[in-house]
């Protein structure tokens, strides 16, 4: 079983080693030629590259679609399943042999990617927009999360593949659920704990701002994107100088910082949790299914 | 990028780089795989190299006593040296030249920088003028044509290819 997946996988690991390897002297490279440089040269160079890491939450997407769509869709497209499953192994331990091991493979290349970055970031300790934990790329890119969107987006292709049975219906369906599960994510990441609330505070460092208000000198809370009736009539720019004059305080509702792991953890469960969802099903029903 | 008919452009070169990929690999996973790699790669040369900064010769304005609103030197940040051109320029690139025209280094740009409000005054005192390379606003159109037509000769190039090669 081993040696079929290797077989018949081989490619998808070889091109995917390759472009970590590649990733990986390039982060280290950079990392390691930002040492000694003061703050605005640093800032300058950490932002040269999080151009393209910003695109991180996108990769899981790829795998999906490489790893993930074609391990049903193209053996059910091409009809190769019925010799695959008329050999001496049960369909069954096809189906979850080659989901673990893939799965399994994955998941610990997502986690390499994501130590990989992590040490990257540490290079660029005072620079405000290397924050693993407010800047949504880095968050899913670095620790466990990045891990199970690994996993979970090879899961998700899979599943699409054993229900679609076709490449290509398999790519865009993969594509389509993949976005809107990120985007979904993106939305409730800040709720998976009950914010904290501080007033008049100084700067959070590493802290997930999830919202703000305003504080009236009588303690009433106006949110941060309703106007406070004592400057309704106040212009645009002289708006903040207005609800300072009215004795207002700032209100900002966050994570802290050190919840950065137990949201990581949070996420990678959702995340592997799905994953079982979409597989189970599907190697249910192709099991079952007449060849 | 997404306004104006560079798009048409963009999304004809994308099709035409998976046709000519499916021609040459015959494999459906492993031709998606170069479209993607050849489309990425292309894209973001385009942007890394700031391809669309070269399409036409630049206009040049000079200024010897440049007004600047706030901080004398923020005229050194693009902002600055955008607030100094038309609206809508395309800012291609600013910064200090001798009266000869040659460049001035970045040392000497920021020798001035402790006397804020005399910072301008210094720099003529040298010999410097205050210049800047930028596209006009009403060259939209014509860069637009620019990077539609060339995506469109890239397309017609691979499709000729593919053709040749089906024969």
């Amino acid at each position: 079983m081993v040696w079929l997946t290797w077989r018949q996988h081989r490619a998808q690991m070889l091109v995917t080693a390759g472009l970590l390897a590649a990733l990986g002297v390039l982060l280290l490279v950079h990392g390691l030629g930002a040492d000694g440089l003061p703050g605005e040269a640093l800032n300058a160079r950490f932002q040269s590259l999080y151009t393209y890491i910003s695109w991180l939450p996108v990769v899981p997407l790829l795998v999906g679609l490489f790893w993930g769509a074609p391990l049903l869709a193209r053996e059910l497209e091409r009809g190769t399943h019925r010799l695959a499953w008329t050999q001496s192994v049960t369909r069954r331990r096809w189906l979850t042999g080659k989901l673990g091991l893939l799965g399994l493979v994955v998941t610990v290349a997502g986690l390499a990617l994501g130590a990989m970055v992590s040490a990257w970031l540490t290079s660029f300790d005072g620079v405000d927009a290397a924050d693993r934990f407010g800047d949504t790329a880095l968050f899913g890119g670095t620790g466990v999360a990045v891990g199970a969107w690994w996993l979970f987006a090879f899961a998700l292709g899979a599943a699409v593949g054993g229900l679609v049975r076709k490449m290509l219906p398999a790519f865009a369906m993969t594509i389509v659920v993949f976005v809107l599960v990120m985007v979904a994510s993106f939305q409730a990441r800040q709720d998976y704990a009950e914010p904290l609330r501080t007033v008049a505070d100084g700067p959070l460092p590493g802290a997930l701002i999830t919202g703000s208000a305003s504080l009236s000198p009588s303690g009433v809370e106006v949110a941060g994107d309703a106007v406070v009736p004592e400057c309704a009539t106040a212009g645009r720019e002289t708006y903040l100088s207005c609800i300072e004059e009215a004795g207002y305080e700032s209100v900002l509702y966050y994570q802290p910082a050190d919840r950065y792991w137990r949201f990581q953890w949070t996420e990678a469960g959702l995340l592997v949790l799905l994953s079982v969802l979409l597989v189970g099903p599907v190697v249910y029903r192709v099991a079952r299914r007449p060849v | 990028m997404v306004t104006g008919i560079a798009p048409a452009g963009w999304w004809l070169f994308a099709f035409a780089v998976g046709v000519a990929a499916g021609a040459v690999t015959r494999r459906l996973l492993v031709a998606m795989a170069v479209t993607l790699a050849v489309f990425f790669l292309v894209y973001t040369g385009v942007s890394l190299t700031s391809a669309r900064l070269h399409y036409a010769a630049p206009v040049r304005v000079e200024e010897n006593a440049p007004e600047v609103r706030g901080e004398p030197w923020a005229i050194n940040t693009p902002g600055g040296a955008q607030a100094q051109l038309p609206a809508g320029a395309l800012l291609v690139t600013s910064g200090w030249a001798r009266a000869d025209g040659t460049a001035v280094p970045r040392d000497v740009v920021w020798a001035c920088a402790p006397t804020a409000y005399e910072y301008l005054q210094c720099m003529r005192d040298k010999g410097l003028h205050w210049f800047a390379d930028y596209h006009p606003a009403d060259r939209y159109w014509r860069f637009q044509y620019t990077e539609a037509g060339a995506l469109a000769l890239v397309t017609v190039l691979l499709s000729a290819f593919v053709v040749r090669r089906a024969r």
